[in-house]
């Protein structure tokens, strides 16, 4: 309990910007999971992690987290889109286009078989920027309005206010 | 009230309860959860605290790391 505590308190440190701080206490947390051979969030601990050291410039060390996210347990089904989304953002920055694209669509696949809807925005969001930026706006535009269009609620969180944000740069 | 709403008022009550419950992995349990959880639902500076409530509950009974 107290390894998944750390990594929650990790999280929370690298999203107000303390990465160092967030990268050693996810660390402990993954530690400290292995210690007491508890293993069922596996995919989430090393999905938050890449996430935590990517500010840093540590793109490769980040990708290495993603990629054992990716792969570490293919049973943990319910994080695995965000493991996807988080790889394709960071093989995004390293240049690898068509790998991220392949990514995200990979993340909003797996978040409609599990009906995960906020995943699947993320998922939708990083694919509309990366299709905006290839010169595809308009399948971005379709694709974004329509998860955006399931929510009825929940127009205060961080994911929507961006999707909406993007969308109407889209031009929607 | 949709879902989103239903799921903060339940973390809420939760985390709330836990502080009463008289078995200590209950009192962990609710804001655990409620840290490690979903970002959208709770605020990091909110997840942060219920995280150090955890810790510092486990260090003062000596649950192990």
């Amino acid at each position: 309990m107290t390894g998944n505590a750390r990594t929650g308190l990790g999280l929370a440190r690298a999203e107000v910007g303390r990465a160092a701080e967030a990268v050693e206490l996810i660390r402990a947390g993954i530690a400290a999971c292995d210690q007491t051979g508890t293993h069922l969030t596996d995919v989430y601990q090393y999905t938050v992690l890449a996430e935590a050291q990517a500010p840093n410039a540590a793109i490769d060390d980040a990708l290495a987290s993603a990629e054992k996210a990716v792969r570490i347990n293919p049973q943990e089904v319910t994080d695995l889109s965000e493991a996807f989304r988080v790889r394709g953002e960071l093989r995004l920055r390293k240049g690898l286009t068509e790998l991220a694209e392949s990514d995200f669509r990979e993340a909003i696949v797996l978040s409609q078989k599990m009906s995960v809807k906020v995943p699947q925005l993320r998922a939708s969001i990083s694919l509309a920027r990366l299709l905006r930026a290839t010169g595809h706006r308009g399948e971005a535009c379709a694709m974004l309005a329509e998860i955006c269009g399931w929510f009825t609620e929940g127009f205060d969180t961080a994911d929507l206010k961006d999707a909406m944000a993007l969308l109407e740069e889209l031009g929607a | 009230m949709g879902r989103i709403e239903l799921a903060r008022k339940r973390i809420n009550e939760a985390v709330a309860a836990a502080d009463d419950h008289p078995e200590l992995e209950q009192k962990m349990v609710a804001p655990m959860m409620a840290a490690f959880g979903d970002r959208g639902l709770v605020a990091p500076e909110e997840r942060e605290r219920l995280a150090l409530k955890v810790l510092e509950r486990s260090e003062k009974s000596g649950m192990p790391a």
